[in-house]
């Protein structure tokens, strides 16, 4: 059975600098992980090559059964890949239910596009505000519009940028649960700096120093890592 | 040989030309993101300017390279308080805006001179080269746009004011970190960009048959220079033109003038396609 | 969404215009009146891709100029209008598609959009204008450089050549155009192919990321754009029963634009209203010499850029529908479809 995603050798380099630097992931099936690492240690770069933001300088991107190296967004979004941007991404425009509908339809056609909207909106308590323009909303619940978004294509692989950056606690906790029930149907790749919300969801880390993967493994595990705290605290070890 | 000579000031003028025209409208959109489509009408006005004054009894050197830049500016700075200024930000709406403005001037043109074609005879004449004879007052255009480039890039490289636009050509809030007040840097440039802009029109009015609808030419070609050159201002514009006037002087030799316009456009919009920064955009990043 | 509503408030809008265009026959003559439903039609064409694609072209008279010509050209060669009618609209199109494909594949940002669709009007403008000469021929149609192609059979009842439509008849086919191209402008904005173009407006990146395929979306929306200017091309070389090479010139351009702003970006109504009203005033200005119709034309444009950003179908729906508006007015949302990516600087 193929991994839900992997990359190899994985390089992208910005004017001779490596951001990220020739890094081999893999990421199984129905599996959590959470990407950390200091500012600038790549791992938004790492994501943006697996959206297909970004063309990586060289390497390989499989997902699923397809090579997806170099890939257009919408094409990497059409084998079932969600993304949640780091800064909310939605169309500020219009309603709750026409963004959440968008992406409905894309994942489920037309048919059956209104039932995944309904089930998407509901799932992330988006009904209170269903048809509010987007744009006026708060930044927590521009968040969960996003997910709701990101949700209502049914993906099998999500890949989530700082999804708890700006929430309140209590929305923190809210979002934790909801990680925790795709987790079971999907593969999940978040970008995250919060270390409690990464406890709370009890996920498996890759850590990420100077564009390549320094340590990979259970949290509590890697925090007590020498390796990690140092790059933390800014010391080379 | 001598036609080699010949073709070799033909392109090397319309080089010059290009940049001449561009110049003042590169100014603008370098410093302040702003695209002037009343461009060709700004220059329209400098050839009045010439010509009237000109036609007053004023020395034909003073009308142009005086009156005419000076006239404009002061139209420029009168429509940056009016209109520009409010526009800020809304690069659309400036484009909009400044498009209605052309077609006001072009009807007041209209209005004050009447559809016909106004003139004055070149002040200088030209010469022999060999079996061929040669525009002397292209080589004018040709000295007066070098001697506007090494003016541009000094003020730029050894002042104060150019250090300001430097860094407000990099990051717009350059200026207001150096302590200088944004609205008279934009105030000051928009003079300066039509002033120039002003002197590109009294300089070519020797060489047009001036109509009300004369800018419309104008603007399209500056437009394209200044977009396919990219965000470097000297570099940018001399690259472009460069390009722009070789290509177009290539195909109006080689078929008739009206081929050679349509060969710019279309390099343009290949450059475009390929290099949609700009060319220094891709190359000569760090160029002034 | 909500179908059924949608479904109505066409219906209503398309028996609410019939009766308009009906009527207007009693106020205005016909010749006047067609000129204006064509400019309608030509005005609703912009007012598709930019305030709903969010695509602003400055070159919109292209797709125009090249509807008549293409017109004008096949009705010498093949005589019966049927044929011609349809070529006007498919050139355009085609036209439109291919010229959108390097763009939008391309990635050029708004401004060099505008720089690029305006440089290709000028190409057909400069093009045009020197194609005086037996030299330049289509078959049996000469392109005729600036004085144009006269002469040409204008619009027949399909099938009967003989049968020419004009005066009343001709105002009632433009007309019943008008009134099928907004049925269909409004159907194509209510399918989900419009929902994804106005989506792709808001935001190209988030589009992409649920799975749309923004640049062939858009490049298809431009095609439309262009085959409904096409459209209003091939009626006004009916209805002027000449083209000439000003079809193509800026300042047709920059009218068609001026309608869209003055009407009202972002509404179906608003650039209708533009191109009738401001349409009209230049017919009437036309019969006075004291002021000049450029200068007016300039005026109205930099004033309502200053003034009326939202244009009169903006000023109409605020006035209808006072408070929501001023409650998203004061939170300094940027109008949509002016929503730019600033160039990058290097």
């Amino acid at each position: 059975m193929p991994s839900a995603l992997e990359t190899r050798g994985l390089t992208m380099t910005f004017g001779g600098v490596a951001a990220v630097d020739g890094v081999d992931f893999t990421l199984g099936r129905r599996e959590l992980r959470c990407l950390i690492g200091p500012n600038g240690a790549g791992k938004s770069t790492f994501f943006k090559c697996l959206t297909g933001q970004l063309r990586p300088t060289a390497g390989e991107i499989r997902i699923g059964e397809e090579e997806t190296t170099g890939w257009d967004p919408h094409a990497v979004a059409r084998l079932g890949v969600g993304v949640k941007t780091q800064v909310p991404s939605v169309m500020d425009g219009l309603s709750v239910r026409e963004n959440v509908w968008l992406s409905a339809h894309r994942g489920h056609g037309t048919a059956a596009a209104r039932a995944a909207t309904d089930a998407a909106i509901e799932r992330l308590a988006l009904g209170d505000i269903a048809r509010a323009t987007v744009g006026r909303l708060s930044h927590g619940e521009r968040q969960r519009v996003e997910l709701a978004i990101v949700v209502a294509a049914a993906p099998t692989l999500i890949l989530l940028d700082e999804p708890a950056a700006g929430l309140t606690s209590e929305e923190v906790g809210r979002l934790a649960e909801i990680i925790g029930a795709l987790a079971r149907e999907a593969a999940i790749v978040i970008v995250e700096h919060d270390m409690q919300f990464i406890r709370t969801i009890a996920s498996v880390v890759t850590v990420f120093s100077q564009g390549r993967i320094l340590v990979e493994g259970p949290v509590e595990d890697v925090m007590r890592d020498r390796r990690v705290r140092d790059v933390y605290l800014g010391r080379k070890g | 040989m001598d036609l080699a000579g010949v073709i070799a000031i033909e392109v090397v003028y319309s080089v010059a030309s290009l940049i001449l025209i561009s110049a003042g409208l590169a100014v603008i959109f370098g410093m302040m993101r702003v695209i002037n489509l009343a461009h060709g009408e700004f220059m329209m006005i400098g050839g009045y300017a010439t010509i009237v004054s000109a036609n007053a009894g004023m020395n034909v050197w003073v009308a142009m390279l005086v009156v005419a830049p000076l006239t404009v500016g002061l139209v420029g700075l009168v429509v940056e308080r009016l209109v520009i200024r409010v526009l800020y930000g809304r690069l659309v709406d400036t484009m909009l805006a400044t498009w209605g403005l052309s077609l006001v001037l072009v009807g007041l043109a209209t209005m004050v001179f009447g559809n016909t074609t106004a003139g004055i005879s070149p002040p200088i004449s030209g010469f022999a080269m060999g079996a061929y004879q040669v525009n002397g007052y292209n080589l004018f255009v040709v000295v007066v746009t070098l001697v506007l480039l090494a003016s541009m890039w000094a003020v730029l490289r050894f002042t104060r004011l150019g250090l300001v636009a430097r860094g407000t050509m990099q990051r717009a809030d350059m200026a207001a970190a150096l302590g200088y007040d944004p609205d008279r840097v934009y105030m000051a440039t928009f003079f300066a960009g039509s002033a120039l802009t002003g002197l590109a029109g009294g300089v070519l009015a020797p060489l047009v048959g001036l109509v009300p609808m004369t800018g419309s030419g104008y603007v399209a070609e500056a437009f394209i220079t200044v977009i396919t050159g990219g965000a470097s201002l000297i570099v940018g514009i001399v690259s472009s033109a460069t390009i722009l006037g070789v290509v177009s002087q290539a195909f109006t030799f080689a078929t008739r003038p009206v081929v050679g316009e349509v060969a710019l456009l279309v390099t343009a919009l290949v450059l475009l396609r390929l290099l949609p920064q700009g060319i220094t955009g891709r190359f000569f990043r760090r160029a002034t | 969404m909500s179908a059924r509503p949608q479904l109505r408030g066409t219906l209503l809008a398309l028996a609410a215009g019939a009766a308009v265009l009906a009527l207007a026959p009693l106020v205005a003559e016909t010749y006047t009146l067609s000129v204006l439903v064509i400019y309608a039609i030509l005005a609703l064409s912009l007012g598709l891709i930019w305030g709903f694609g969010g695509i602003l072209c400055f070159g919109q008279a292209a797709f125009y100029g090249l509807g008549a010509y293409t017109y004008a050209v096949a009705a010498i060669n093949i005589g019966e209008s049927t044929l011609p009618v349809l070529l006007g609209i498919a050139v355009p199109f085609a036209f439109a598609f291919a010229l959108g494909a390097v763009m939008f594949y391309g990635r050029l940002s708004d401004v060099y959009l505008g720089v690029v669709t305006l440089v290709v009007t000028l190409i057909f403008f400069r093009f045009m204008n020197a194609t005086a000469g037996p030299a330049f021929a289509v078959g049996e149609a000469r392109l005729g450089g600036f004085n144009g192609i006269p002469g040409f059979p204008i619009l027949n009842v399909p099938g009967h050549p003989r049968w020419e439509i004009y005066d009343g008849a001709f105002y009632a086919v433009c007309a019943g155009a008008l009134l099928l191209v907004y049925g269909l402008v409004r159907w194509l904005l209510a399918s989900p192919f419009g929902r994804v173009a106005v989506a792709i407006r808001e935001n190209e990146g988030r589009a992409e990321l649920m799975g749309y395929d923004a640049r062939l979306r858009k490049t298809v929306l431009f095609a439309v754009g262009g085959g409904i200017a096409g459209l209003a091309g091939v009626l006004y070389a009916c209805w002027a029963e000449i083209v000439t090479p000003g079809l193509f010139s800026l300042a047709q351009s920059a009218e068609i634009i001026v309608w869209c702003i003055v009407g009202g970006l972002g509404t179906l109504a608003g650039p209708i209203i533009g191109a009738v009203v401001l349409g009209y005033a230049k017919f009437l200005l036309g019969q006075q010499s004291v002021i000049d119709n450029t200068l007016i034309l300039g005026a109205i444009l930099v004033l309502s850029v200053l003034l009326m950003p939202r244009g009169i179908a903006g000023v109409l729906a605020a006035a209808w529908a006072r408070a929501p508006r001023r409650a998203r007015r004061a939170r300094g949302r940027p109008r949509a479809a002016h929503r730019l990516r600033s160039p990058d600087r290097a």
